[in-house]
């Protein structure tokens, strides 16, 4: 009887695999911040902005779009990571909340929110 | 999830350590010029999902602490504190049995304007409705 080894193959079948549903899963997040911060604020509208703002606790409201053009993803095919988030200073700042402003989230909000989602991508049948 | 916040308040007055160690627990932000160190609390995600008979409810509690003490010793004091009073703590939620509550993820420091310095430390319970 003849063994033959086939650990290699099966783990690189397998890290390519999860790679893509890594892939589909930022950028569905992407997507999903994206549509969270899309929308008109329901809060007050202050003197000289041209939309209303969010209500504390809410996604920020759409101003200027800059917020939702920022939104992106890495991807980390070593560690098999994603990092989805924004490099806006202000950004933090909405997400987190400080001893004035209370907080916006939208980046952990959709985190959570699709985790039954994010289950199913990356569970369905390896092939 | 007012329910649920008037848990956490219940619960944080319950335990003298922390209250004596703050000026007070505050939803949303303190009213300006409120003393250090203080703790805010805000409700910053969840989900209602159902089980095969019951309705189930999965919730984040965002609590900052907020000091300006120039160390961080009187902020993470605090934060050893406010462990110690939520860690999986059992909440008492009218209609609803708390299934767990507990930390999840590093808390993370803000430093502020005028030498504020804010540690965030995020909670996840889950909810079932009697």
């Amino acid at each position: 009887m003849i063994f033959r080894w086939y650990g290699d193959k099966v783990t690189a079948t397998l890290r390519a695999y999860y790679l893509e549903r890594l892939k589909i899963v930022a950028k569905m997040l992407v997507g999903r911040i994206k549509e969270k911060i899309s929308h008109a604020g329901t809060g007050r509208k202050w003197p000289g902005a041209r939309r209303a703002s969010s209500k504390p606790g809410e996604p920020p409201a759409r101003q200027t779009g800059d917020l939702m053009k920022s939104i992106t993803h890495e991807i980390d095919a070593i560690n098999l990571r994603a990092v989805v988030g924004t490099n806006l200073q202000y950004a933090r700042k909405l997400e987190l909340g400080d001893d004035r402003i209370e907080p916006r989230p939208y980046l952990r909000s959709t985190l959570t929110e699709n985790e039954p989602l994010i289950k199913d991508i990356i569970l369905q049948r390896v092939p | 999830m007012d329910a649920v916040i008037k848990g956490l308040v219940r619960k944080y007055r319950a335990d003298s350590a922390i209250v004596a160690a703050t000026t007070g627990l505050f939803l949303g932000v303190a009213p300006q010029g409120t003393a250090t160190p203080f703790i805010t609390l805000n409700v910053i995600g969840g989900y209602p999902w159902d089980t095969f008979d019951k309705e189930n409810e999965l919730y984040e509690i965002q609590f900052s602490i907020f000091d300006k003490d120039t160390s961080a010793n009187t902020l993470y004091s605090v934060y050893d504190k406010l462990k110690t009073c939520f860690d999986w703590t059992a909440i008492t939620i009218s209609g609803y049995v708390s299934l767990y509550f507990k930390r999840i993820a590093q808390p993370i420091l803000e430093l502020l304007e005028d030498n504020v310095k804010q540690l965030i430390v995020t909670y996840r319970g889950e909810i079932e409705a009697e």
